[in-house]
């Protein structure tokens, strides 16, 4: 059940090509880190394969189905295998924090009971169950916009643990957050890939994150795949080759 | 290039005089009105009227009694002429006089300590034709209800042959609220309902019509595209004209009344609310739409969950500031047959009653006032 990304190319409206002939291959279990400069194109192709943004050309292909060519109804059965966090979260911050957990399920339950606000009490179970693995059981009813950064995060990977994801997209996950909480949430996103076996995709800003958790790294470059392999074969020559000439290796 | 400008400036300049002078004449300008004698006097009456508007007013009491007394005498017949009103006053007089004598006039049982007038009244003759009256005297009665006094016969008398004398006595009661307070409560109730229930019928129109014209959720494809800039200019068109505009077609259309004013307010409240909300709406983090949108949810399940708790207290703020607006409004509706305060208080002012007016004008300060006060602090409180 490989993830294939095939020629994938986005340009956008105004003309920004933030994607070109992206291919790659992703099998079961892997851990890669997509790295770049900001605007190399991370987000964009993290956000193609699951078709918030929509490709210009090329194909996603997953478990054998095509993802670019699905209908909408097949598109919202696959996304709800995919599970996505971000960079800004994206809770809804006014909603409590069992809320924003139990709408990561609203694939999959009745959806006119959910427009209600209904959710069965086996969901609402499952809920806290998620709650309880990222360690924020006691917060469930605090409203979301009362959490620190990283206990925000962690309610934004209970989301998309109930959603049972094959796959995980990771844009940016860290990156507004405390460096000392980084390997916190890592260590969660890790452990959805070793423990479950869920694939991941994770755009990271800090080489010493990807050597740390990384499996495999690919490397863009204004939306060019410049480097697809094991992340200890980042060189300085690779490394320039990803951030350009000017750019300096520090830690990692 | 420089002189270019400059002569720019000068024809530009008498441009905008031209305009200003041309204006001027236009809308008729003429300071020296406001000043004028007459209308200074006018404007003294209304502003004095209006500081003093009818709240409460005295219950006025009245008594009457009348007698006939012949002139001249016919026959040397003095006993006098006694009027009994079963429990209530008597009047004791001779029954016929001689002109340029003086008749004396009793009375009892009647209000203590109350205002006594005196009148003849003339029936209609040839001479009166319409019939008439001539004041015969005043004075009070004492503690015990009783009064006297001294009447003159007046030449006039004998050539009616008599009059009948009247004796009305005047007391001011206790001080009540005055009718035109009632009306103005009643009234100013019924504007606060109106403007009430437009919003809240133009809230439900309004709520679901914004999503149509929020850019980020219907400005997709061609179709979402066309409805989007449809709802837009409605709102745009609409919008342009004033409500008072448009409750003058609906009174034309319904009749005359508060239901007239309620349409006219909806209608100036749907699209007003509808720009409002969908500003809102067009506004809110984008991040948790995305994040539902991943997890396979509709789209129906993405605005109850990411769209709506992001947009429902500004909504609810936006709805409490149009109330407030729309109670202003309200209150002038009923000048173009809306119902509401403002028809009774043209009204009022049509028949030169400014006591009253003021009335209505001091409840619309009052109620206005509150509301603007209520409307800011809920709108605090939700914040």
């Amino acid at each position: 059940m490989p993830l294939i990304v095939d020629r994938l190319t986005k340009i956008y409206p105004d003309g920004t090509r933030a994607l070109h002939e992206v291919s790659f291959t992703v099998e079961d279990g892997e851990f890669v880190a997509i790295i770049g400069l900001s605007g190399a194109g991370k987000s964009t192709l993290l956000r193609c394969i699951n078709r918030l943004i929509e490709p210009t050309s090329g194909r996603v292909i997953w478990n054998g189905i095509d993802i670019t060519a699905a209908s909408p109804r097949e598109l919202r059965k696959i996304r709800r295998q995919i599970g996505m966090i971000f960079q800004q979260f994206n809770l809804v911050k006014r909603a409590t924090v069992l809320t924003n957990v139990l709408t990561g399920r609203l694939g999959y339950v009745n959806p006119w009971l959910s427009l209600l606000g209904y959710f069965p009490p086996s969901e609402v179970q499952r809920a806290m169950r998620a709650l309880e693995r990222v360690g924020l059981a006691d917060l469930a009813d605090k409203r979301a916009d009362e959490l620190s950064g990283g206990q925000q995060q962690r309610v934004g990977i209970a989301r998309a643990l109930m959603q049972e994801p094959r796959l995980l997209l990771a844009d940016e996950p860290v990156a507004s957050l405390d460096p000392v909480l980084a390997h916190s949430i890592l260590r969660y996103i890790e452990e959805l890939n070793r423990k479950d076996g869920v694939t991941v995709l994770c755009s990271l800003h800090f080489l010493d994150l990807v050597h740390r958790y990384a499996t495999r790294v690919i490397g863009l470059k204004d939306g060019i795949k410049v480097f697809d392999g094991r992340p200890d074969e980042i060189d300085d020559r690779r490394f320039k080759e990803i951030y350009g000439q000017e750019a300096e290796r520090i830690g990692g | 290039m420089r002189r270019h400008r400059r002569w720019l400036q000068i024809i530009g300049g008498l441009l905008a005089l031209g305009i200003y002078a041309g204006s001027w004449h236009v809308v008729g300008i003429d300071l020296k009105r406001l000043v004028e004698p007459q209308a200074a006097q006018r404007a003294r009456e209304i502003f004095t009227a209006f500081l003093a508007p009818e709240i409460l007013v005295p219950e006025r009491g009245i008594q009457r009694v009348e007698a006939l007394v012949r002139v001249p005498c016919e026959s040397g017949n003095a006993s006098p002429s006694t009027v009994e009103a079963g429990e209530g006053p008597r009047l004791f007089l001779p029954p016929c006089a001689s002109p340029g004598t003086r008749i004396r006039v009793r009375g009892e049982g009647f209000r203590p300590r109350s205002e006594l007038v005196l009148r003849w009244v003339f029936a209609p003759s040839p001479q009166l034709p319409l019939g008439g009256e001539l004041p015969a005297g005043r004075t009070r009665t004492d503690d015990a209800g009783r009064f006297e006094l001294e009447v003159e016969i007046r030449p006039l008398l004998a050539r009616e042959g008599g009059a009948r004398l009247q004796a009305e006595a005047q007391w001011e009661g206790r001080w009540r609220i005055s009718p035109a307070l009632t009306r103005t409560i009643e009234l100013m109730l019924q504007t606060i309902f109106l403007a009430l229930m437009a919003t809240t019928l133009a809230t439900g129109i309004a709520a679901p019509l914004s999503f149509l014209a929020a850019r980020n959720i219907t400005a997709r494809g061609p179709v979402g595209t066309a409805v989007y800039y449809m709802v837009r200019t409605t709102f745009n068109v609409v919008r342009s004209i004033e409500p008072l505009v448009v409750a003058a077609i609906f009174a034309t259309w319904v009749g005359f009344g508060p239901f007239a004013g309620v349409l006219a307010l909806t209608v100036a409240t749907v699209v007003n609310l509808g720009k409002l909300f969908s500003e809102v709406i067009e506004t809110i983090d984008p991040g948790p739409v995305e994040a539902l949108l991943a997890t396979g949810a509709n789209s129906l399940q993405v605005i109850r969950y990411a769209v709506i708790p992001q947009i429902t207290l500004p909504f609810l703020a936006f709805i409490i500031y149009h109330w407030d607006i729309n109670i202003r409004i309200s209150t002038v509706v009923g000048f173009v047959g809306g119902g509401g305060i403002g028809y009774q208080l043209k009204l009022w002012i049509d028949q030169t009653d400014y006591h009253k007016a003021g009335t209505a004008v001091w409840a619309i300060v009052a109620v206005v006032s509150a509301m603007d006060y209520v409307s800011a602090r809920l709108r605090e409180a939700i914040r």
